[in-house]
């Protein structure tokens, strides 16, 4: 197993720069939609 | 929520404990069914948490520039696999059992609510401004600044507190106790959730 840690690095770096440019919505988005979805699945559940 | 890989044979004799499992009907001849079941919410989870940009990713971009990063980025990874692996075991089997001790399905239901509304809290946190995310504060953190040239300890060590178990995880292991596995499948899904977590340090050791 060969770490080239250039190649890790400056691919990171670019990805981790295009992430934290859309981080904040990416984050509150995924998040709202994985809360109404399990505050959905479980209320479904206990219904049942 | 399954994802099913093959053809689905149910036999109410069979050990129903494992999601990856070959049961054997008589109706088809004896010849054994597989079924494979893998929580999807926990592969999404699972992916989601891999590719967050938070303090794991922050460590491994300093761990990255130290003088020789194979051996700490390597104690990291595995140190921080092992460790959350174990506590995703113990916390299914406690899940599943108060499951099983409480009535099928109804703590998983609980788990869900409780699990969704603080996700959309955590959300309207982020939204109003009240909580920021870790890694908003840089790696150039002083908590990060034993990773610039690690020793094996330290790097393992990172690895753990990077990845202490939180909301998601906690949502991903409900997801995978709720398929009520058994010791093997339990362990072969949190393993195969925590290598999506650390697809960006597994990455970096191949890339």
């Amino acid at each position: 197993m060969n770490v080239r840690p250039g190649a890790a690095l400056a691919w990171l770096e670019a990805a981790t720069a295009r992430a934290r440019a859309h981080e904040h919505a990416v984050i509150v988005t995924s998040l709202v939609l994985i809360g109404a979805y399990l505050v959905v699945k479980g209320a479904v559940n206990l219904l049942d | 929520m399954d994802l099913l890989v093959g053809r689905v044979e149910a036999d109410p004799d069979a050990s129903c404990a494992t999601p990856a499992r070959v049961a054997a009907n008589p109706a088809t001849g004896g010849h054994g069914e597989l079924r494979r079941t893998v929580s999807l919410e926990a592969l999404v989870l699972g992916v989601f948490s891999g590719l967050r940009p938070g303090t794991s990713l922050a460590a491994v971009l300093v761990l990255l520039r130290a003088p020789e990063p194979r051996r700490p980025l390597l104690f990291f990874t595995v140190a921080g696999f092992a460790a959350s692996w174990v506590v995703g075991v113990l916390v299914v089997g406690v899940f599943h059992g108060a499951d099983v001790a409480i009535g099928g399905g109804t703590l998983t239901a609980v788990l869900d609510v409780a699990f969704g509304a603080a996700a959309l809290g955590f959300a309207a946190g982020l939204q109003r401004g009240w909580v920021q995310p870790p890694a908003r504060r840089g790696d150039s953190a002083p908590r990060f600044a034993r990773l610039r040239d690690p020793s094996p300890r330290v790097a393992a060590a990172a690895g753990v507190a990077t990845h202490f178990p939180g909301l998601i995880y906690l949502v991903a292991l409900t997801a995978i106790a709720g398929e009520q596995p058994g010791v093997i499948g339990a362990g072969l899904q949190v393993a195969l959730y925590d290598a999506l977590w650390f697809m960006i340090p597994i990455a970096s050791l191949v890339l």
